[in-house]
């Protein structure tokens, strides 16, 4: 009780208020605006996040992410474009609802079914990452160094359609992750090192500006083609009554409870996703109106169901997301990638340590999701009449400020030193050219991120490992887990090629 | 001559190469003074990971065939010039300042996109450019020495102490920014409207307010040293 007390008190700041309330209006212009995602949303706030203290750092990057991830079904409700994958099962009845006339409702039920989703899942993640942070107790050098391993295939699986390029791109962010100092020996380990010796490099490579500039910069270079598109002139639909009747909500409390439940889960199994999720959800929603004998509406007709399942089921995947990523480190996708990263800049490292050692400051991270999911409700109900003008702002006039933002970000990092934050400025560059360049040759970004978070931790721990048997492998291939984690890796690449075979024949 | 292979993964090959051949010209950096012993060195994960690449990013060169689509013309340039005012930026920060250099990029990429579909002036853009120049620079020098008064007039004891806290300063920049933007817009905006460039004004509007508040908020709220370059103030 005392930890929670002290966790109470971490977040009972105006200011951890005032910058939640910032993050999540900040997420829900981010996520409504299609092209821009809660991903880069959640690199391009690490600076200041940096800036406050942890507890309100982690809230503003929470805030950031659930509104992004809610406000995606604004452009989807509004214009029929999801702001991001996440949205895109409710584009069908949102869009319908619109042209009734009910758009205010949609997206009013569409708002109420995040908070539930995002609160529902919190309580799952409560529950449960404590108890999986346990099980890692059991884990010496030779089963972390595995679970980094399952870590970079699942995401090199679930970041593009071929796999090969994923590990490819993990590959590139171990190598990446390996610049610096020697993790064992503390040996200087960069090229040119005579040159390079008294760069900022010589401590490895800046983790926030390479997530900037792989999420930021590339994202400003990869739009220009779009750009050069003539900008049809989008027009507002009259929004109407926002609230949705108790009753019929009330009603739908079966594709509730399974909404929340498949988007938990999907959210919890690393790999997956909220796209999978949220036409999961729909699916078993159409399932369970077919039984409901007339009581509720089928979705695809233009109703709230068809709005509510996929909704509640995509924030719902935020809080499951948390599980496997403040517990074992490991991401269900990009932007829990980006937010494993995130804490760690902020000081927090995810796993047993975390739940052992620094308990109130658990609980302050599940406050202040609580806060974030609670804000970004009241806030996207406060500005239902007035988001979907942020739809009307052009990416000509945006992009422009997202650059000199990431710019501006890694800047800040360096502090008082003007060399370091203008070093800094120009790894952001760099690595924006290096994610422009794959995306553009569509090799995913996000393994990149992920070996550079992993990479220090696997190469340590494999290294002890094998000193722990004395030069062997002996500790890897006698532990139970690390066959687990081996076996599930290969099962990961095994399923991933079968799956992307099979739509490649159709 | 059309090329048959992808560059992405040649050149990826290429580099796979490189860092093979740095990682084994180093030294191997086994833990020192190390009685147990059985540490396997610094240089066998990076030479897996070399080996790796190399054998991936060759096997997708040699199996993956260009697919004849190119980049448009005018897209390429885009790129091209964003790279270029990127670079400007980069290694001109440290020497014209934050206000200045970001104010260039900030307007010159805002102009570039916005008028994508229209006739671009050279002359616009340049005079343009450098008003907004001007009106930001002059800005931030009227909003500093405001700063800076309240802050020596606190300390001779002329104002309350409050006057010279950094929060105050920073909510007073804040203010003046906002009050700034909004003189801006009915003032100059309007005059450029009336004159037929909405979207020169527009450009011009959001630098100005764009650069303000980033300086605001980083070097008044965060303390971050933006580096002051030529306006030393």
């Amino acid at each position: 009780m005392s930890e929670f007390l002290q966790g109470l008190g971490l977040v009972s700041h105006l200011s951890t208020l005032i910058w939640c309330a910032f993050g999540s209006v900040l997420g829900i212009i981010l996520g409504a605006l299609p092209g821009l995602t809660a991903t880069m949303g959640i690199a391009l706030v690490i600076p200041i996040s940096y800036q406050l203290d942890t507890a309100t750092g982690i809230g503003l990057l929470l805030a950031v992410y659930c509104g992004a991830v809610a406000g995606a079904s604004i452009p989807a409700i509004l214009l029929g474009i999801p702001g991001n994958p996440n949205a895109i099962a409710t584009v069908e009845d949102g869009q319908l609802m619109t042209k009734k006339g009910l758009a205010g409702q949609a997206l009013g039920g569409a708002v109420i079914a995040s908070l539930i989703g995002g609160v529902g899942s919190e309580i799952f993640l409560i529950f449960f990452s404590p108890l999986i942070a346990k099980m890692t107790l059991a884990f010496g050098p030779a089963e972390k160094c595995t679970l980094a391993l399952v870590g970079i295939v699942i995401i090199a699986a679930v970041s593009g359609k071929d796999i090969l390029k994923g590990l490819l791109m993990g590959a590139l962010g171990f190598a990446f992750a390996f610049l610096g100092p020697d993790p064992m020996s503390g040996a200087l380990r960069i090229p040119f090192a005579d040159l390079l010796r008294k760069t900022p490099l010589a401590n490895g490579l800046d983790l926030t500006s390479t997530l900037i500039g792989l999420y930021g910069v590339s994202q400003v270079f990869s739009e220009l083609g779009s750009l050069r598109k003539k900008q049809t002139a989008k027009v507002c639909p009259k929004i109407g009554k926002v609230f949705p009747p108790f009753k019929k909500v009330a009603s739908m409390w079966k594709i509730i409870c399974s909404s929340l439940g498949i988007g938990t889960l999907i959210g919890a199994i690393p790999g997956t996703g909220a796209s999978i999720a949220v036409f999961m959800s729909r699916n078993a929603a159409i399932g369970i109106c077919e039984h409901s004998k007339g009581k509720l509406d089928q979705p695809g007709t233009g109703c709230l169901e068809g709005v509510f399942a996929p909704e509640v089921a995509n924030n719902a995947v935020t809080g499951g997301a948390l599980i496997p990523a403040l517990s074992l480190g490991i991401p269900g996708d990009s932007a829990t990638a980006v937010l494993i990263g995130a804490l760690m800049i902020n000081g927090v490292t995810p796993g047993y340590a975390l739940f052992s050692q620094n308990m109130p400051l658990v609980y302050s991270i599940f406050l202040t999701l609580l806060i974030a999911n609670v804000l970004m409700t009241v806030f996207q109900l406060a500005g239902v009449r007035l988001y979907p003008k942020v739809l009307l702002i052009s990416q000509r006039v945006l992009m422009p400020i997202v650059l000199i933002l990431s710019f501006v970000g890694p800047y800040a990092l360096a502090g008082s030193s003007i060399s370091k934050g203008v070093f800094y400025v120009g790894t952001a560059l760099f690595m924006g050219l290096v994610g422009y360049f794959a995306k553009k040759n569509k090799y995913p970004i996000a393994p990149i991120v992920l070996g550079l978070i992993l990479g220090g931790m696997f190469e340590e721990q494999f290294r002890r490992g094998v000193k722990l048997g004395a030069g062997t492998l002996s500790r890897f291939y006698t532990s139970p887990i690390c066959w687990f984690f081996i076996a599930l890796s290969i099962v990961i690449v095994v399923s991933t090629i079968i799956r992307n075979r099979k739509n490649q024949n159709g | 001559m059309k090329s048959k292979i992808k560059p992405f993964p040649a050149v990826m090959t290429v580099i796979s190469i490189l860092y093979l051949i740095y990682v084994r010209s180093n030294e191997d950096t086994v833990l020192v003074a190390d009685a147990v012993g059985g540490d396997p060195g610094g240089k066998l994960l990076p030479t897996i990971l070399g080996i790796f690449m190399l054998a991936g990013f060759l096997y997708i060169t040699i199996k993956e065939r260009p697919d004849g689509k190119r980049e448009e013309k005018g897209t390429i340039v885009l790129f091209l010039i964003t790279l270029g005012v990127s670079l400007a930026y980069l290694f001109l920060l440290k020497y014209a300042g934050f206000i200045l250099i970001s104010t260039v990029l900030v307007f010159a990429l805002e102009y570039l996109y916005t008028t994508i579909d229209e006739e671009r002036s050279l002359k616009d853009g340049l005079l343009g450019g450098g008003g907004t120049l001007i009106v930001t620079s002059g800005a931030y020098l009227l909003m500093r020495f405001i700063t800076k008064s309240f802050i020596h007039l606190a300390r001779i004891e002329t104002l309350p102490a409050i006057f010279s806290s950094s929060v105050f300063e920073g909510c007073i920049s804040l203010a003046f920014v906002v009050l700034l933007t909004v003189v801006f817009y009915l003032t100059i905006c309007r005059l450029l409207k009336a004159k037929g460039r909405p979207m020169l004004a527009k450009s011009c509007l959001i630098t100005f307010a764009t650069v303000l508040l980033l300086f605001v908020i980083f070097k008044q709220f965060f303390n971050v040293n933006l580096a002051p370059g030529l306006l030393n103030y």
